[in-house]
């Protein structure tokens, strides 16, 4: 006799409403889900069935596809421009094991796809919200137009059954690992733990020109995995139905006891004995990571939000806050076939104040609240020929931008302060309406960024630009925070001071500086300015 | 299991009873670009977080008892204000700011938002001193001052996320907490935000997603 699962499956499955669901898997998932909750209510607490670590395969977001801009009506002609066409609508993820998870997506799936582009090669994207809820696309690090930067306000709102084309010249300095994902003004904590996020790298003849691992030097063999892999970390809370739990109440941010890279909770991945490139993306709402490698291997580092650093350097282990890239070479060259290695998450946190510390002891297959444990297994499976090239400290980018050689036209100092109940910047909450700063174009600017203290951690994100970190509490950036950023983690007292220079005469208009634990910033910890 | 047998049982007459009369209809005229239906997640999502509503008893500034869930929350668009009347920061200051909201508002024609102000005070602020307060700020029809248990007040506050242990009166004492009970929709916004921004929050709560008028013309087709 079919039972439930198998109603779903054949999108056979009634639930309480009825008739309505026979149109959508989707629909019947929920449908299937509240049947649960109404069935279970009252009754006691019952497990998630647990997922075996280690035993789904690292998921690769596939890189999405170019349009032919006829297929895009009335969208605006650009000479050399690169079109594309994305839906932002329900979906289904088989995230644990038995009732599939319903989710928010780019193109309907838990990680959008994949943007690749070159520095200068123009990207217009079609974005239309087949979701219900409104939706606000923002390019996270890129060197943007106002109008199509996607910050919080009323105006860049996506209604449901509308659609936004975003223009983005990338005409960044470098190449970089940038993504998109959800910005929408009070509800960006639920729209991108549903899923609405996903990469976007950049890339340039110099970066080519190193012949890092996964460049066009370095193909990747038919049907198996490249060898530069974005990793996209994130932690989530399900109920017990499988679904996606999200507390809006929850306001100090959202700490979950699940572990996802790439859409998969605590996945393997079959790598060859030899360097590979990883990109590590906190898409995390409110969690900080400090990853590193079970065996002891370093992480040779060569790169930040902004792109590679004029030089590598080894690190044994980093912290990543949310919405922070940071990009290794890994290499397992030393390794037999059959080696496992973990990569493991070394620091602890159970709420969205602040890490708790440093665990010294992190293989822990089942990491729990705390996120002490591993993450995702390298299984090293065969040999292969490495034509890719890197020494570990070599020189990546000596065109990095110094914008710290500028004489500095404007600094401006903001206070990120727990006060009056929540989370402010020099006092106010964030108000769409107000502008807090009005840079003009072509200047220098330094903005001093300081945690008033309470012991609060924030991640502090600003739109439009790249900037240099000139000093953290007054020392020189270490070797992880020389490149270029755009996230800045603000620990309990600690004040950075960051320098750009804004250039670009397309990039006018509106742009945001928030915190980036997405719960603080939807409970307005966040400021406005514009470029003119 | 022996529960279950009877569910199924309904489950396959449902589904019978669906495919003859809905399943060809339902596939012809389904949008080629994947359809909005918000209405199940909606659904769920508000089924989700009732515990986060306890129904507690509350008293209205009338003597009138009502229940946290069924009679202030279900089903209403509201904003919600915690206070005390012999506050003498925010609520000062915040209260005249919501009055400002409800006759923009109602200016506005918003019908059906409701607003609510709890007080944490509940042994001095009996419903007696909040009619008395309410009169003084010249609040219209449609806002409730509300007293009770301390410890009801406390559980409520919880649940919205707006209770500090270590600073029970002042913390979060000037974050309203918005939302939308259908749709599971809920913000904090602070007290003291201009009246434009906290109505347009309001209106575009009202506006989003819901779309009565589209999903009642798809439901009406089926």
């Amino acid at each position: 006799m079919l039972n439930r699962r198998d109603l779903i499956k054949l999108g056979l499955y009634g639930g309480t409403a009825g008739m309505l669901h026979l149109t959508r898997l989707d629909s019947g998932v929920l449908a299937w889900a509240l049947d649960e909750v109404n069935r279970n209510s009252g009754s006691e607490w019952k497990p998630l069935a647990a997922v075996t670590p280690f035993t789904q395969a690292l998921p690769l977001p596939p890189v999405i596809q170019p349009v032919n801009p006829s297929q895009l009506p009335g969208v605006q002609i650009i000479p050399g421009a690169t079109y594309y066409e994305v839906r932002m609508r329900e979906g289904t993820a088989q995230l644990l094991p038995g009732m599939p998870t319903y989710i928010w997506g780019y193109q309907g799936t838990y990680l959008g796809p994949t943007f690749d582009a070159r520095i200068g090669e123009t990207t217009v994207v079609r974005q239309h919200n087949d979701l219900g809820v409104t939706t606000i696309v923002h390019h996270h690090g890129g060197h943007t137009p106002g109008i199509s930067d996607g910050a919080a306000l009323q105006s860049q709102r996506v209604q449901p059954g509308s659609f936004k084309d975003y223009i983005y010249p990338n005409d960044d300095d470098i190449c970089a690992t940038h993504w998109y994902h959800d910005h929408d003004l009070d509800f960006t904590g639920h729209n991108v733990f549903m899923g609405l996020q996903g990469c976007f790298l950049l890339h340039d003849a110099v970066e080519d020109e190193l012949n890092l691992p996964g460049g066009p030097g370095d193909p990747a063999q038919q049907g198996k995995m490249p060898f530069d892999l974005p990793l996209v970390l994130q932690d989530r809370i399900f109920d017990f139905n499988n679904q996606l739990s999200y507390n809006p109440f929850g306001h100090d941010g959202c700490i979950g006891d699940h572990f996802l890279v790439n859409g998969a909770i605590q996945p393997s991945v079959r790598v060859a004995n030899r360097k590979y490139r990883l990109r590590f993306l906190n898409g995390s709402n409110a969690r900080f990571y400090q990853p590193s490698l079970s065996n002891g291997m370093p992480f040779h580092m060569i790169g930040s939000d902004g792109g590679l650093f004029s030089k590598a350097a080894d690190a044994k282990s980093f912290l990543i806050g949310p919405a922070e890239r940071y990009e290794a070479i890994v290499d397992f060259s030393k390794l037999k076939v059959g080696a496992h290695v973990y990569l493991n998450n070394c620091m602890a946190q159970t709420n969205g104040r602040a890490p708790d510390g440093l665990s010294s002891f992190c293989t822990n297959a089942h990491p729990g609240l705390d996120g002490i444990g591993s993450l995702l297994r390298f299984d090293v499976v065969e040999s292969l020929r490495d034509p890719s090239t890197f020494t570990p400290g070599q020189t990546l980018r000596p065109d990095l931008p110094n914008f710290s050689s500028r004489p500095v036209d404007v600094t401006r100092h903001w206070l990120f302060e727990r006060s009056n109940g929540a989370w402010q910047i020099n006092g106010q909450f964030y108000d769409p309406n107000r502008i807090d700063a009005r840079v003009k174009l072509n200047t220098t600017e330094v903005w001093v960024l300081q945690n008033g203290g309470g012991g609060w951690f924030h991640p502090v994100h600003i739109h439009r630009n790249q900037f240099q970190i000139l000093d953290r509490n007054g020392q020189a950036p270490g070797p992880l925070e020389g490149g270029l950023k755009d996230v800045f983690v603000l620990g309990a007292g600690d004040t950075v001071s960051v320098i750009t220079y804004y250039n670009g005469n397309a990039q006018v208009g509106n742009y945001v500086m928030h915190c980036h634990n997405v719960e603080h910033e939807d409970m307005r910890m966040m400021m406005r300015w514009t470029v003119s | 299991m022996k529960s279950d047998m009877p569910r199924l049982a309904s489950i396959a007459i449902v589904v019978v009873a669906g495919v003859s009369v809905a399943l060809l209809p339902v596939l012809a005229e389904r949008p080629p670009a994947g359809p909005i239906s918000p209405i199940d997640y909606q659904a769920y999502t508000s089924r989700a977080l009732r515990e986060h509503f306890p129904n507690v008893p509350l008293v209205t500034q009338d003597k009138k008892t009502v229940r946290f869930y069924d009679d202030l929350i279900k089903g209403k668009v509201l904003i919600i204000q915690f206070m005390f009347t012999n506050c003498e920061q925010f609520c000062l200051t915040v209260t005249p700011n919501l009055v400002r909201v409800q006759t923009e508002l109602q200016k506005r024609g918003a019908r059906g938002v409701t607003m609510i102000s709890i007080t944490v005070d509940p042994v001095h602020d009996t419903p007696g001193v909040l009619k008395e307060y309410a009169s003084k700020f010249h609040v219209q029809p449609g806002w409730q001052f509300l007293t009770g248990q301390k410890s009801d007040i406390d559980q409520i506050r919880r649940g919205l996320g707006v209770y500090d242990p270590d600073d029970k009166k002042i913390e979060h004492m000037n974050v309203l907490t918005i939302g939308k009970e259908s749709s599971g929709q809920w913000l904090a916004i602070e007290g003291l935000a201009k009246p434009d921004d906290i109505v347009q929050t309001v209106l575009s709560l009202t506006a989003n997603s819901a779309r009565p008028d589209q999903m009642g013309s798809r439901l009406a087709n089926h």
